[in-house]
């Protein structure tokens, strides 16, 4: 299938679409504001994909390789956007513990959701490190920021999303 | 639950998550991609260019096919001169050199006795005169009879074992518009009457008698080809529709014996050559962020470069070369980056002494620290040095003794060895070194790869032995380096080769 897509067959093309796309459009779900944002990054994305193909070496993981590039792409539209790392005034220090079972009326579109309402640097932090396994350096690279700016994102991201949970876990009861 | 454990949490809850997507997005997907597709598509694809090289190399070898051609042709028509004939009247065998510019040719052996008759139409007759008047000649000295009217040739031989008809290798049908060739002779003591072409449905026939019972010759012929049988089906001719007959030994220059107009081109040549280089560099994201790439193109310029080699010239037929050698290659980079909020402090300690009436004096030292904010720019002239085997084809126009010629060439430069010397920045904004020795790690690839060559040039004969040439040429990289480093970067050059050749054989 993927030396049909390099030889620019429709057809392969268009299962490769079918078979990632679901997946993909979560990725950038987490990173959109919105599902019409997220259908731009996802689009963009495979047009990047499919004119970028022959370059795969056939090493490691393919969908990690797709993967990797529907997130840059994301990450190159946010950033025309003048991504800005906001300094948010918190109102509690410190988040209670959260129970384990808290987590289990937690669906994952809650979560999604969740995520989305997180503000954007906080948000493209949480989701570059907690979901996609990137380091700390590695974000401050592709952000052009300062790895501490990272982490510290990371910990009031983090912070920001327990309370949102914990609120949630309220009205719930 | 600790941060560990609520992070993990989240990556198993939506990592893998599938959500739906929005109807029609394939379409959009389909539409865009027809959108961007590239005016010129072969600029990024090197399969284009091997197929662009193969194109040229055909294109080549087919003038130097043609070439070949038209000397064998042009072998055809030199006469016979009088000792080849004396040798052919000697010998047992009927030979036939037919002379004529027209098809409309009968040839009449009447009976034993060899007389021939040849008939022509007044006109066509009129152009091949001049070319009888030559065979008559060198008949009546081999004691031959030959006479000749406005309609007829005829052609008495005295010698009872001997016929001839000498056909024009190259006769031209002005009625059919049809080439012959006849570049063979007929042997086994035949006779053959070929009677007045007719125009059929399908091409070209042409009767043929003999009154010889075992050799009656026929010619047959359609659109594409005419072939000439004798009775009893030997092939014996055929046009020149025919394609000619390709002799590798002969194209790669593989036989040095002479061939029969002179001796075969053979020559070796030493060339060497000094060339100043604008270089290019081109670089494509693979995986890392077009921030990074921005800052890195804004430090790197490209200075030029230049490049001096040795090559072996030999020719493989009387215009085509094969050229090999080694040339080393040296391009040179102005690394300049810019870095801001670049602290320096400096610390003056200021003493003073008081002197005060009635009271010892008093040293006061003041410490004061200075912290100068600004700009830093570090410079270094980056140098990318290669050793390089160039494998080129090239053609040479004009003769070969002429005072200027010119030539195409083209071919693979094959990268044996590069290293680097240097400075660049690293996604970190970090000034790192780009040395390189083949085995260390280095922060850009070791090899520079594969790169496709073309030029055009001028060759001035200075003597027999001497030439100086110039020649423009473009060198387009097809390999890629640094991907290890989420890019890679490839180097073009255009310049001019000036240099001379030295012809080492006599």
């Amino acid at each position: 299938m993927i030396k049909g897509c390099i030889s620019q067959h429709v057809q392969c093309q268009k299962a490769l679409f079918t078979l990632y796309a679901p997946k993909f459009m979560t990725v950038c779900l987490r990173y959109a504001v919105d599902t019409m944002e997220a259908e731009d990054f996802l689009q963009e994305g495979f047009v990047r994909i499919f004119n970028n193909l022959h370059q795969f070496k056939f090493e490691g993981s393919f969908e990690g390789w797709m993967r990797r590039i529907v997130v840059n792409v994301c990450l190159k539209k946010l950033q025309k956007k003048k991504l800005v790392f906001n300094e948010i005034i918190e109102e509690q220090s410190t988040v209670p513990s959260i129970d384990a079972s808290a987590y289990n009326h937690l669906g994952e579109s809650d979560l999604l959701k969740l995520i989305s309402k997180l503000p954007e640097g906080y948000r493209i932090v949480f989701n570059l490190n907690v979901i996609e396994g990137y380091s700390h350096e590695e974000i401050a690279k592709m952000l052009n920021v300062q790895p501490s700016t990272s982490r510290s994102q990371l910990v009031k991201a983090r912070k920001m999303l327990q309370q949102q949970i914990l609120e949630l876990q309220k009205v719930a009861v | 639950m600790t941060d560990k454990l609520f992070d993990n949490f989240i990556q198993q809850q939506l990592y893998h998550k599938e959500s739906p997507v929005p109807p029609g997005l394939w379409d959009k997907i389909a539409a865009q991609k027809e959108k961007e597709k590239p005016a010129f598509i072969w600029w990024k694809n090197p399969k284009i260019y091997g197929v662009g090289f193969a194109v040229v190399s055909i294109f080549l070898a087919g003038i130097f096919l043609q070439k070949q051609h038209n000397t064998s042709v042009a072998i055809a028509n030199k006469p016979v001169d009088n000792t080849q004939q004396n040798q052919i009247i000697n010998s047992n065998s009927t030979i036939k050199n037919i002379v004529s510019s027209s098809p409309s040719i009968e040839l009449n052996k009447t009976n034993k006795n060899q007389k021939i008759s040849l008939s022509s139409d007044e006109k066509h007759l009129t152009s091949s005169i001049s070319k009888r008047n030559m065979v008559q000649k060198k008949l009546q000295e081999n004691k031959s009879n030959v006479s000749v009217n406005s309609n007829q040739l005829e052609l008495a031989e005295k010698n009872t074992n001997t016929n001839f008809s000498y056909f024009n290798q190259n006769s031209t049908s002005p009625v059919l518009n049809k080439q012959l060739d006849f570049g063979k002779l007929l042997t086994d003591n035949e006779i053959v009457h070929l009677g007045t072409p007719k125009k059929t449905s399908n091409g070209l026939s042409i009767g043929v008698s003999s009154n010889l019972n075992n050799h009656l010759g026929s010619i047959g012929s359609n659109a594409s080809e005419t072939q000439f049988f004798t009775k009893s089906g030997k092939k014996l001719f055929a046009t020149t529709a025919t394609p000619p007959i390709i002799n590798l030994r002969k194209v790669f220059g593989l036989d040095d014996c002479p061939s029969a107009n002179g001796s075969f081109r053979n020559d070796f040549y030493i060339e060497g050559y000094a060339s100043a280089d604008y270089t290019m560099k081109r670089v494509d994201n693979i995986s890392t962020t077009d921030a990074y790439l921005a800052k890195k193109d804004s430090a790197e310029k490209m200075r030029g470069g230049f490049t001096l080699g040795v090559r072996f010239s030999k020719s493989i037929s009387n215009n085509m070369f094969l050229k090999s050698g080694f040339q080393f290659t040296q391009m040179f980079e102005q690394f300049k980056l810019t870095t801001e909020n670049e602290r320096r402090v400096t610390t003056t300690i200021v003493t003073r002494t008081l002197v005060r009436a009635g009271l010892p004096d008093t040293t006061i030292s003041d410490t004061t620290s200075l912290i100068q904010i600004g700009y830093r720019t570090q410079r270094n002239t980056n140098l990318y040095r290669s050793i390089e085997l160039p494998i080129l084809l090239s053609y040479e126009f004009g003769k070969q003794d002429s005072k200027y010629s010119f030539a195409l060439t083209a071919g693979a430069i094959i990268n044996l060895s590069t290293w680097n010397n240097g400075i660049t920045v690293d996604e970190l904004n970090q000034v790192v070194s780009i040395n390189s020795k083949p085995t260390q790690n280095s922060f850009y690839t070791h090899q520079i790869g594969l790169s496709a060559y073309l030029s055009a040039s001028v060759i001035k004969q200075l003597n027999e032995k001497w030439s100086f040439f110039a020649e423009p040429y473009l060198r387009y990289s097809l390999g890629k380096n640094n991907v290890a480093s989420g890019f890679v970067q490839q180097f073009d050059a255009i310049g001019i080769n000036f240099g001379t050749r030295l012809k080492l054989n006599k």
